[in-house]
């Protein structure tokens, strides 16, 4: 359902590029956004798939979904963050909302503890080192944060409502992603125009706010996509650009920076989620289309060095979001075009060839077979890896979605519309015009209504 | 064809006659030469005295201070864009030299930028400051193309003219030390500047952006503060004027409640100590419009704690 519905939003933003230019069809293929999330903390591993969120708490062998007072018609989850101490679970949605939840067990067990709504979308979350404190970065550059205990509320015509209060801003950028260190002393921030900023975080950043800037890490070339602080000297950082960079978060300075793609064949590996291994002094870097890499640090020497590729379990799985488990295993979400147009066994390389890659977007489209008869659905899927020397994926977790039985998350439910998979969403990328073009976007009404034809 | 390159000189002639009537011109009033013209001339004369009058030719051109009327531009630039322009991928990456050349080749000078003039429009207060501070290089920001061409030139002539012989300029100011680079202030500040680099950041009479769905374009807000704050070492100070109410109450506002700036008082401004205060109502384009219209100014300067 809302699958669909973002279908129908990602088509109505193209529309608005020309407004009146009637030059796109009605049933033009559209990119489907795809959202299924996984964090995890405190031996607590979370899974938001649409709208939904499920959780499972340490030492518990079942998942139990996480409800809200609202009911089904919620929003989808753009991003999700569990607490250091594994006892919350906050969760952003299309909604320009932000929801804390209680997994604890007892009374509150798997309630919404509260839930606030933002002036802008949320597009990344991050909890403090001590879980008093979720920060939250929105599609305008701000960061906002709230206790998590007892939210700042303010007053207004329609009641009490919670207030969230801006502790730092990024000029008109997006935030996508969010970091605090282990020391508590730091708060990362990436943004969409390359930016790294690490700010200090005062004993209480809802009353004092995040001023002083410690250091800015500069050197990306395209959107920052995820961060994570290796220990409070140091922080990684992965970015669009196909990077993995080491910063020492003192000074800004750049200590080592790997293509992931090099040494393995692969041209191009854009990051989008990274999970943080610390005892194996390894990140997993979740890669768009491409699977995922285990990248190795070294602190001391402030080096990076890519180790290996995973083989993905079946060819029609495309992983999306990542999370380290309790036990040094990791946790992969992501999604599953069904039917499989190629119907081969899963590349051995542990990455997708460009064809491989062409069949699983390819959807109900491109990829040979006869679209009209074959809808197909793009189903969210988690997988669990071990990360040892023979880091592998393991078993298929089939009892997320409430028992062995169930069906799964369906993310998009007919792809005879949908021409490929999009794992970022596409206000990150930039625009880039022509200068020509540029020039004549500027000065010509006609060019505006009609496009290129309004130039002859 | 011949009558027709006559026709162009006396032109040309007249032009700089006119100009310097006007009292803009740097330049003498000689004969100024198309360039073309001048290479025919060298076949008949002697190479050597040619090439010499090339250079001078060339020389006289540059001293030419800019006319604004050929930079014809838009009053507003979206700072919200996605910038067409080239961005440093790191602040070790810009290449100073190219913009300071002179001190570049001072072994003994620092080749550090320690005053900004953010969005330094025409550029009056710009080249003010390099007569104030001879010893410190300061830079302007600005985000128009062509009045960033402007300046350019503007400083390129200054540089040409020597001692200032007649010119717009100050006597005995080479302007070797100011220039000027088209950036957007707002997104890109720490791809040019290191941590604690900056004397002097000034925001002189910026767009006031009266709607309130544009405040977040104002150049001087909560979130950009911090990013001042981080550029200006301890002790430096931050120089805001305008002739918008609205606005001034707005800036000081802002600086009063960030917890990492502190308000001078006019009396130690007024008092002489600090000469960048001096000229603010005065010096730049924007301020001297203001003084014609007798408009009301209102300053407000802070120091980095």
């Amino acid at each position: 359902m809302t699958a669909k519905r973002k279908g129908e939003g990602a088509e109505a933003g193209q529309g608005n590029g020309n407004k009146k230019g009637k030059t796109k069809e009605n049933n033009e293929k559209v990119e489907a956004l795809v959202d299924v999330e996984v964090a995890s903390g405190g031996g607590c591993v979370c899974v938001a798939a649409g709208a939904k969120l499920f959780v499972l708490r340490q030492g518990e062998p079942r998942w139990c979904e996480l409800r809200g007072g609202q009911g089904g018609d919620a929003a989808a989850v753009k991003c999700l963050a569990v607490s250091p101490c594994g006892r919350y679970v906050a969760s952003a949605g299309n909604d320009k909302s932000l929801k804390v939840w209680a997994v604890v067990q007892g009374e509150e067990e798997g309630k919404c503890l509260w839930s606030a709504t933002f002036p802008k979308r949320v597009s990344s979350l991050a909890f403090s080192a001590d879980s008093g404190v979720v920060f939250a970065g929105d599609k305008f550059g701000d960061v906002r944060c709230l206790a998590v205990e007892s939210p700042r509320t303010k007053e207004t015509d329609k009641g009490t409502e919670i207030d969230p209060r801006r502790v730092l801003g990024h000029f008109s950028s997006i935030i996508t992603c969010l970091s605090v260190s282990p020391c508590g002393r730091y708060l990362a921030s990436g943004d969409r125009e390359r930016k790294i900023r690490v700010g200090c975080v005062p004993p209480s950043p809802v009353e004092s706010g995040v001023h002083e800037i410690q250091a800015y890490c500069i050197g990306h070339s395209a959107f920052v996509t995820a961060l994570c602080f290796a220990s409070s000297r140091s922080l990684i950082s992965a970015s669009w650009d196909g990077t993995v960079k080491l910063w020492s978060c003192e000074d800004g300075a750049e200590k080592d920076s790997v293509h992931l793609g090099a040494g393995f064949g692969v041209d191009t590996a854009s990051p989008i989620s990274m999970a943080l291994l610390e005892e194996k002094s390894m990140v997993a870097v979740a890669t768009e289309k491409r699977g995922v890499c285990l990248v190795q640090y070294s602190e001391e020497e402030g080096k990076l060095k890519p180790v290996r590729w995973i083989a993905p379990p079946s060819i029609d799985f495309v992983p999306v979001s990542i999370a380290a488990g309790a036990r040094g295993d990791l946790w992969v979400a992501g999604c599953e075009v069904k039917p499989n147009h190629l119907g081969s066994a899963p590349s051995e390389r542990g990455w997708y060839s460009e064809e491989e890659l062409k069949a699983i977007q390819g959807g109900g489209g491109e990829a040979g077979s006869d679209p009209g008869s074959d809808p197909g659905s793009v189903l969210a899927a988690v997988y669990t890896l071990s990360t040892g020397p023979e880091a592998k994926y393991l078993e298929k977790q089939e009892g997320v979605w409430g028992g062995p039985g169930a069906p799964p998350v369906v993310l998009v439910e007919n792809s005879k519309r949908v021409r490929g998979l999009q794992l970022v969403p596409s206000e990150l990328h930039k625009h880039v015009y022509p200068l020509s073009e540029r020039e004549y976007r500027k000065r010509h009404q006609a060019f505006r209504v009609h496009g290129d034809r309004g130039l002859n | 064809m011949n009558q027709n390159n006559n026709n162009n000189n006396n032109n040309t002639k007249t032009k700089t006659k006119t100009k310097t009537a006007a009292g803009g011109g740097g330049a003498g009033d000689k004969k100024r030469a198309p360039g073309g013209r001048a290479e025919d001339e060298d076949k008949n004369t002697a190479a050597a005295a040619a090439a010499l009058e090339l250079e001078r030719e060339e020389k006289r051109k540059k001293m030419q201070p800019p006319k604004k009327r050929l930079y014809r531009t838009r009053a507003h630039s979206n700072p919200l864009n996605d910038q067409s322009f080239k961005v440093p991928r790191h602040p070790s990456e810009v290449n100073w030299a190219e913009h300071f050349p002179a001190v570049a080749k001072n072994p003994e000078a620092k080749l550090e930028v320690e005053n900004v003039d953010v969005g330094c429009g025409f550029g009056g207060y710009l080249l003010k400051l390099g007569e104030v501070y001879p010893d410190q290089l300061s830079l302007g920001l600005e985000l128009r193309d062509k009045v960033t061409e402007y300046v350019a030139d503007r400083i390129t002539a200054l540089r040409a003219e020597e001692g200032g012989e007649g010119g717009e300029g100050k006597e005995g100011c080479t302007y070797e030390n100011v220039a000027v680079l088209r950036a957007n202030a707002q997104k890109d500040l720490p791809h040019y500047f290191r941590k604690g680099q900056l004397r002097r950041m000034f925001f002189l009479f910026p767009d006031p952006h009266f709607k309130a769905s544009n405040h977040r374009r104002r150049i001087i807000s909560e979130q950009l503060l911090d990013e001042y704050a981080h550029f200006i070492r301890s002790g430096g100070r931050l120089y805001t004027i305008t002739d918008v109410e609205e606005l001034g109450a707005w800036m000081k506002s802002h600086l009063d409640a960030h917890p990492l700036f502190e308000r001078v008082g006019d009396e130690e401004l007024d008092g002489g100590g600090d000469e960048a205060a001096k000229f603010l109502p005065s010096a730049s384009e924007e301020a001297q419009k203001v003084k014609r219209n007798e408009g009301k100014t209102y300053r407000s300067v802070y120091r980095r704690r």
